[in-house]
């Protein structure tokens, strides 16, 4: 089936789930620059963090969602823009399950409008599925 | 308290150069598979749009003495428009500034945007907006004795 056979109104992707661990923080941290002691330090974490231990940045978990959404539209070529909405902390070595639907089809416009989430295993949001967008282009 | 006073106000652009090292560090981190034409350009994720954003724009909210932001923050929402991709080699120019700050119950939200460009062209390349909570930073309203 095509990426565009797929994005139909109500079309779900299958969900992804990820375990993402310490040593993800670290690369990631590395990566983006975004060293809060909230993300690796867990003796500071244990009294500052509101989960009272590390945390996952919610950029990197924004990037795996945008990730397999990308895989799922067919490349990241067809991503026009997102608007992700973070809300539960997500602890380190949590496992994660990253997904979406099709909320909107613009024929006239070419476009699709992916309503998107990750949530912990107790159904917690780290990605609010009730405001979280991602619109992609039609083929 | 955070001053909305500065709702509107621009900080000093900077530049950012995109490197092929770092391209490929964020995809390792992130687990994107690149497409590694040899002699050609390197295409970086969408979301690789982060390295040249989110820290630079916390960072110029933190050192802000007038916005009086120091307290604990979260990062509370990410939006980005792809105008285009990026690639090794390219160079773009990053306008930050203030669009909003709206208190909501204990907390105060900081809506920061950052319009980046070809620093050559001055084509749109990517528009981040980042809104950041600062933890009960809202005015305290008193409720009028029954």
């Amino acid at each position: 089936m095509s990426a565009d056979q797929k994005l139909v109104t109500g079309a779900a992707m299958r969900r992804h789930e990820q375990r993402i661990e310490q040593l993800d923080l670290i690369r990631y941290a590395g990566a983006s620059g975004d060293f809060n002691r909230l993300h690796w330090d867990s003796g500071y974490a244990a009294t500052a963090s509101p989960t009272s231990g590390v945390i996952v940045h919610g950029m990197l978990n924004i990037a795996v969602l945008l990730r397999v959404v990308g895989d799922w539209v067919g490349g990241d070529d067809r991503i026009v823009s997102t608007s992700v909405s973070l809300r539960a902390p997500c602890p380190v070595g949590a496992l994660v399950s990253f997904g979406g639907h099709v909320v909107e089809v613009d024929e006239q416009a070419r476009t699709a409008v992916l309503a998107v989430s990750a949530e912990l295993p107790d159904g917690a949001p780290v990605v609010d599925g009730k405001r979280s967008r991602v619109t992609v282009r039609l083929g | 308290m955070i001053n909305n006073g500065r709702v509107g106000h621009r900080y000093a652009g900077y530049r950012y150069e995109v490197s092929r090292v770092k391209i490929e560090e964020y995809a390792a981190a992130t687990g994107y598979r690149l497409n590694d034409v040899p002699g050609a350009a390197l295409v970086a994720p969408n979301m690789f749009a982060a390295c040249f954003t989110v820290m630079y724009g916390a960072r110029l909210l933190r050192e802000d003495a007038e916005l009086g932001g120091s307290g604990p923050v979260v990062h509370a929402g990410q939006d980005y428009d792809f105008h285009r991709r990026v690639a090794s080699g390219d160079v773009v120019d990053c306008s930050p500034y203030v669009v909003d700050i709206v208190d909501r119950g204990r907390h105060t939200y900081l809506t920061l945007a950052i319009e980046c460009v070809d620093a050559a062209s001055g084509a749109p390349v990517v528009t981040s907006r980042q809104t950041i909570v600062y933890l009960n930073a809202a005015a305290v309203v008193e409720e009028d004795a029954k």
